[in-house]
């Protein structure tokens, strides 16, 4: 039971690092639109390969 | 291949940008073939842009994604979208930071995900432009422009593609605000999770049986683990508690409160005195639940609105006015009173004033309740609000915002005050109740206990009765319910403003329907005819005709080639012309038309009359089967039109509701003072007219194509025309009604048994936290079951999506 020592703090210490993640993330506005990004992740890779083809010429 | 044989070999082919059929398509060549057909030069247009500057991925996505709504044909703008740069504009409208500037539009025409794919590669078409970001579930996009960036450039750029752009204030609707409060909400639910779910790690372990010693640091770490919930995710709780006691009222909130601070203060002493029982673990799992559940129900409601707040701006689009001897164009904001201003076809007055033109018709039913376009002399005043039905008009601005007769409404509606004392919620009344017999109970037992001089045993079984009878599920009860049927809501097009009016609709029996507009379509139509074989004739005869009732024949019979010679058109009378040797004549019918509000055109060959048409204003489809129903259930239906009397009798009639309901040629403010006679009631409507009466009566519901004025002072929105809708709403608010009761009953029940089983001293911890959350799961199974009336209306929905 010895290894409580270090698990329990462990435990305490990743529950409190997800909160705070979590509150960063709500403040930064990542969980403001939740419509839009669930769709733009669908974009195909190769659609916006096309473009980062175009993007990196153009600044060639 | 010529054009003409391939269009005659093949009708009917699609579009090759927004796919929609066209029987006359336009062909180009686009795309390595010679002749990709379009249904208008507008999507010609858009599809060769999107070509030339690489974006061909575009069809591509759009073949893979699913549509949110029917595309429709690029319309051919010729817009200049000038008064963009103007720098009024620019301030009331704009972000300006160091070296950017952003603007957000509400793009009308937003129909999928590759929509959303070209929007955000604006950049690729405008090099001014930084970066673009469309939100699809509000049709808002927000544009980011270098400081010497163009804002003209990107509306014009915008509406190239076949999006037609609509400019939004800074701050409108108070987005910020709104933002700041949803993190806020959200920091609390992930708190709360977060902590119950650690909580709960701990409480199985000390359920379970750990060992004293390390039990004991279990308590330190729950309490650690519930501080910042209790303290922090709750307190809305104790807000909204705090708030309605000092309004002398009991809500439902304060004996959660009772048993959120109760429950920290007693497992604060256990967890330091090393005791077990702390409750924390169903404590923390119900702020969650209730924060979760309402922030849903709130989520609902805000979705339907953000989205209607923003198409009801569409009415609003720049003005030409005259500056000197040039024409400038400019937003209505910045209008003054003596400007000469132009208006399009189509265009809504912005401001009023006096016409400068000799002769126009005007759409006044949005103001006056009438669905005949009326007709203006020069000289005479026309208002804020009136519709421009045909051609281009001139008149001077004598009025603007808050001085024009639409104005003076908007200000009434802002002091006017919702009254819907009629009402209270249910929960809440329950709520009350239980208060006051759970804090008797826990004072005679403490008291009878301390008699018999036992003070801690008292307290013990007075502590676990507050506990229990918490109501966890009377909690629940109620916003589940309404998410539900929010949702259900929201599918079957009806917003409402507030959760609360489900359960306020329920106690309603008097329904007041407006006219124009609500029962009928608003739109001057046709109604009937007597014969197909003329209408070329007819058609060749009225295009003629600036006049209304020739344009709106025109819009509904097919297209003629036909040529007239000798056309000649008498002002007020009619059209007449000739084809070889026949004479023709088109004018009001010397046979009355029976119909609503119908006026009766005849064409008359040689003098003799061969068609007969008539126009009015048509009524819905359903209105009758609705009504009909509606009288059948009890329901006490009045018409409230701002029309003529024998028009609003006529439809009584036929729709058979009592001649005592019927009120006719109402002022706005008459309505208002008719509808406050009659609450609590419901008032449905569109126009500016009603916005007085939708105010002040208990429940106001607009219907679709109302004016901005009554979408803000109305508590619902029915988005779909018809009153198909109102019915579904009213079986909805039933049917949520039957569920909250049934809700209640179930908890209530929970709480008997569990005040009774505290009372006897028969539970202990573990049995305590098995049953408040079974009461809850008991809860929920019942909302998702629903009842009749709502599982029809779910499949209603679901039958609409396939």
């Amino acid at each position: 039971m010895d290894i409580l020592v270090i698990l329990i703090p462990l435990a305490i210490f990743l529950g409190l690092f997800f909160i705070a993640a979590f509150l960063w993330a709500t403040w930064k506005g990542q969980y403001d639109d939740l419509d839009t990004p669930s769709h733009r992740i669908l974009f195909d890779d190769s659609a916006l390969k096309i473009k980062k083809d175009q993007g990196a010429s153009k600044h060639e | 291949m010529s054009q003409t044989v391939y269009q005659s070999i093949s009708q009917n082919l699609s579009c090759a940008h927004c796919e929609q059929e066209t029987s006359a398509p336009v062909f180009a060549a686009a795309d390595g073939k010679s002749e990709t057909p379009f249904c208008c030069v507008g999507c010609m247009t858009v599809y060769s842009l999107l070509h030339s500057k690489g974006l061909s991925s575009f069809y591509q996505l759009k073949k893979e994604t699913p549509a949110f709504a029917v595309a429709t044909a690029v319309e051919v703008s010729t817009e200049t979208y000038s008064y963009m740069d103007q720098e009024e504009f620019l301030e009331d409208f704009t972000d300006n930071g160091d070296h950017s500037l952003s603007m957000s539009f509400y793009l009308e025409g937003i129909h999928c995900v590759a929509c959303l794919w070209l929007i955000e590669k604006l950049s690729e078409i405008d090099p001014n432009i930084k970066f673009s970001h469309l939100n699809l579930a509000t049709s808002v996009a927000t544009v980011t422009l270098e400081k010497n960036g163009r804002l003209s450039q990107v509306a014009q750029t915008l509406s190239l593609l076949g999006f037609k752009p609509h400019p939004l204030k800074k701050g409108l609707g108070h987005e910020e605000h709104q933002k700041r409060e949803d993190r806020k909400d959200l920091s609390r639910i992930g708190v709360a999770a977060a902590a119950a779910m650690n909580i709960m790690l701990y409480s199985i372990s000390v359920y379970a049986g750990a060992p004293e010693s390390v039990s004991h640091i279990f308590g330190v770490i729950i309490l650690i683990f519930a501080l910042p919930v209790m303290l922090y995710s709750a307190f809305p709780f104790y807000h909204s508690a705090w708030s309605a006691l000092k309004q002398r009222k009991i809500s439902l909130d304060l004996p959660i409160s009772i048993a959120l601070i109760y429950g920290t203060m007693r497992g604060f002493y256990e967890s330091i005195s090393g005791g077990e029982e702390y409750y924390f673990d169903t404590l923390t799992v119900l702020v969650f639940l209730l924060l979760l559940s309402r922030f849903a129900v709130k989520k609902w409601g805000q979705r339907g609105l953000a989205v209607n707040a923003l198409s009801s701006f569409l009415g609003q689009s720049a003005v030409s006015v005259k500056k000197g001897e040039s024409w400038h164009e400019i937003y209505p904001d910045y209008l003054a009173v003596g400007d000469v201003v132009k208006m399009k076809t189509n265009q809504m007055l912005p401001t009023d004033g006096i016409l400068i033109n000799d002769q126009v018709f005007l759409q006044t039913a949005l103001m006056s309740g009438e669905a005949r376009p009326k007709s203006f002399q020069i000289g005479e005043q026309v208002l804020a609000g009136f519709q421009n039905t045909q051609h281009e008009f001139l008149y001077r601005v004598t009025a603007v915002k808050e001085q024009s007769q639409l104005g003076k409404i908007f200000q009434q509606l802002n002091q006017s005050q919702k009254s819907d004392s009629f009402y209270s919620h249910l929960a809440d009344r329950v709520a009350s109740r239980l208060v006051a017999i759970v804090l008797f109970l826990s004072v005679a037992l403490i008291v009878y206990f301390a008699f018999q001089g036992n003070f801690t045993e008292g307290e013990r079984r007075a502590f676990s009765l507050i506990i229990i009878t918490c109501p966890c599920a009377l909690g629940l009860a109620t916003p589940l319910a309404l998410v539900r049927s929010l949702g259900l809501a929201h599918r079957l097009g009806i917003v409402l403003k507030s959760e609360q009016l489900l359960e306020k609709i329920s106690q309603i029996k008097v329904l007041l329907l407006d006219k124009t507009g609500t029962l009928t379509k608003g739109k001057f139509g046709l109604l009937s005819k007597n014969t197909n074989e003329y209408d070329d004739i007819t058609v060749a005869l009225e295009k003629n005709s600036q006049h209304p009732i020739a344009q709106a024949l025109v819009k509904v019979l097919p297209e003629s080639s036909l040529e007239m010679e000798n056309v000649t058109e008498t002002l007020g009378h009619g059209v007449e012309g000739e084809i070889g040797k026949d004479h023709y004549f088109i004018g009001s019918s010397k046979s009355q038309a029976e119909e609503l509000a119908g006026i009766s055109i005849s064409l008359y060959k040689n003098g003799d009359e061969v068609a007969t048409y008539v126009l009015g204003d048509e009524i819905q489809e359903e209105t009758y089967r609705v009504i009909e129903e509606l009288q059948a259930h009890g329901y006490e239906t009045w018409i409230l039109s701002g029309d003529k009397r024998e028009n609003v009798e006529r439809l009584g009639q036929k729709l058979k509701i009592p001649m005592r309901q019927l009120r006719a040629e109402l002022l706005p403010i008459d309505k208002a003072i008719i509808v406050k006679e009659l609450n609590p009631a419901m008032m449905i409507g569109d126009g500016a007219n009603d916005s007085l009466a939708l105010r002040q009566a208990s429940i106001g519901a607009a219907v679709k194509g109302s004016m901005a004025l009554s979408l803000k002072s109305c508590d619902l929105y029915l988005t779909k025309p018809g009153l198909q809708s109102l019915w579904d709403l009213l079986q909805l608010s039933k049917g949520t009604l039957t569920i909250i009761k049934r809700n209640l009953r179930f908890s209530l029940a929970y709480n008997i048994l569990g005040t009774s089983l505290a009372v006897t001293g028969m539970i202990d911890p573990l049995g305590a936290a098995i049953l408040m959350p079974l009461s809850s799961l008991t809860v929920v199974a019942s909302t998702l079951w629903g009842d009749a009336g709502l599982r029809k209306l779910n499949a209603k929905t679901l039958q609409g999506r396939i």
